[in-house]
């Protein structure tokens, strides 16, 4: 099967590589720019804050990664962003984390982390949304900061 | 010849395979290296779905922890069977479609280096790969099609232009400053890789950033063409090594670098024994040396008792003193890094013997 005859051997080619044109044409149209062969896209690095909106608004920063939320009975859980967001997402907050795949694919990362941080959190009661704070660097030069808010299902 | 023409020719060259046969074992202790740190990342760190994980693919289709540990033997099995060359084409397509399927169940697990080499097993799949280095069956020398070993080879031309063209298209990128702060970022593991201190100091002045940065892009656009035209072949696949093994020293690229070295062998042209060694077994035992770093099995040995060193050329020269050794050292990957010093060694060497008889 995998010996092709003449006509099956330019079909594969034609399909093969028509495809692979397709996903290089479109890399930028996806954050990490993947499958797209733009190797070492940007030399890139973001810090990323996080902190908890809690009831009446009041925003409380994670500190060291760690943070303690009462559930609804009243038990207090502690929780780890590190546990739940490892490398090479932005595991580590409010230091430099690497972007090798773009300031873009970085911030995406790190919004679709805090939903998913926010949906897994069930034990904490008290936090309302997960808000971030992206300090960007784009090839060594400061570029504008990124907030992003994510609101927890109750 | 017309584009036609040559695309004719490559659909339906037939060759030696055994250069497949390297590449293929190659690509299977990759694939191996794939599975064991994916099964030690799922050791150490736990199912990759217990923690954020970033899905191309539909949750329902992003596998259980039961069914990821089946995943995970399937592809220990499959570089398995690719090494061994026993039911190795079926494998490397399985094995390439597992690393696609796994990137998209977590884009955090995509790099540019498991893209190439799903996209590179995909099409050693198509190749006759599995009728030398088989476990267990003896070594089938008849020609077989080529197509899917040029395909293989417009695939590096692919790569090349698809990185040197975004590059050349990012005014970041071909200004130096990405590669300045590259540099920046990577110095130390320069410094721990050896490379002179006042060299890295010079890569991260704005000059050193955008000398490194053009030379990079002008590289892979270069060896886009170059590596497939006869007369620049040889020094294109020289520029290449060096190119990618200067990546691997400058950075901590690797396995890319591993992968582009062994498609670069699809480069040589296939031609077993074409080059005669004559030597005296009692004079020259460093011929012994040649013989075991002759892997692409590129010399017939022809021992002589009283014979002089030569070396007879792919097109019949006889090359004796320096000559003969950079005709070794163009033919064996093991010595071909230093073969462009070798061969202008011999060249100037030439010339002086040449001027020296033309002397009245």
């Amino acid at each position: 099967m995998l010996d092709l005859g003449p006509r099956g051997r330019a079909l594969l080619c034609v399909l093969f590589f028509g495809s692979e044109a397709v996903l290089v044409a479109t890399a930028g149209m996806r954050s990490d720019r993947s499958y797209g062969f733009r190797m070492f896209p940007e030399a890139s690095t973001i810090v990323v804050h996080v902190s908890r909106r809690l009831d009446g608004g009041r925003q409380v920063p994670i500190e060291g990664g760690r943070w303690q939320a009462h559930d609804c009975s009243g038990g207090v859980h502690s929780f780890r962003w590190g546990e739940m967001v490892r490398y090479p997402a932005p595991g580590q907050l409010d230091v430099p984390v690497g972007a090798p795949y773009g300031v873009e694919s970085e911030v995406h990362r790190t919004r679709d982390a805090l939903a998913w941080v926010a949906a897994h959190t069930p034990d904490d009661c008290e936090t309302r949304a997960l808000v971030a704070h992206i300090e960007p660097r784009k090839n060594g030069r400061v570029v504008d900061a990124i907030d992003a808010e994510v609101m927890r299902g109750r | 010849m017309g584009v036609e023409a040559t695309l004719r020719r490559l659909r339906d060259q037939t060759g030696d395979t055994s250069l497949l046969a390297v590449v293929r074992v190659g690509f299977g202790l990759l694939l191996l290296n794939e599975a064991w740190l994916a099964t030690q990342q799922y050791s150490a760190g736990g199912y990759f779905g217990g923690h954020f994980h970033q899905p191309f693919l539909p949750d329902d289709l992003v596998p259980s922890a039961g069914v990821y540990q089946a995943v995970l033997a399937a592809q220990w099995i499959a570089a398995l069977l690719v090494v061994a060359g026993r039911g190795a084409r079926p494998a490397l397509l399985v094995a390439a479609a597992l690393l696609v399927y796994t990137m998209l169940c977590d884009r955090l697990w995509f790099h540019h280096y498991r893209h190439t080499m799903a996209a590179f097993s995909t099409l050693l799949a198509f190749a006759p790969c599995d009728r030398h280095l088989v476990l267990g069956r003896a070594a089938n020398a008849a020609k077989a099609p080529l197509w899917a070993q040029s395909a293989i080879k417009a695939q590096v031309s692919v790569m090349y232009l698809a990185s040197g063209g975004s590059k050349l298209l990012d005014p970041e990128w071909r200004g130096g400053r990405m590669m300045l702060g590259m540099v920046k970022g990577l110095s130390q593991l320069m410094q721990r890789n050896h490379l002179p201190a006042s060299l890295v100091a010079a890569m991260q002045t704005p000059l050193g950033g955008s000398l490194l940065a053009k030379s990079a892009i002008a590289t892979e656009l270069g060896l886009a063409f170059l590596l497939w035209w006869p007369p620049t072949r040889r020094l294109a696949i020289w520029v290449g090594l060096v190119f990618h093994l200067v990546i691997s020293q400058i950075t901590p690229v690797k396995l890319f670098t591993m992968e582009m070295l062994l498609v670069y062998l699809l480069f040589a042209t296939p031609d077993a024994r074409a080059r005669i060694v004559r030597y005296d077994p009692r004079r020259h035992s460093f011929v012994q040396i040649i013989a075991s770093l002759d892997w692409l099995r590129r010399f017939e040995l022809a021992p002589t008792a009283g014979a002089a060193f030569v070396v007879v050329d792919r097109g019949g020269a006889e090359k004796r003193g320096l000559g003969a050794l950079a005709v070794v050292f163009g033919a064996l990957p093991a010595l071909f890094a230093a073969w462009p010093l070798v061969a202008a060694v011999a060249a100037i060497a030439d010339l002086r013997r040449g001027s020296l008889r033309g002397t009245p």
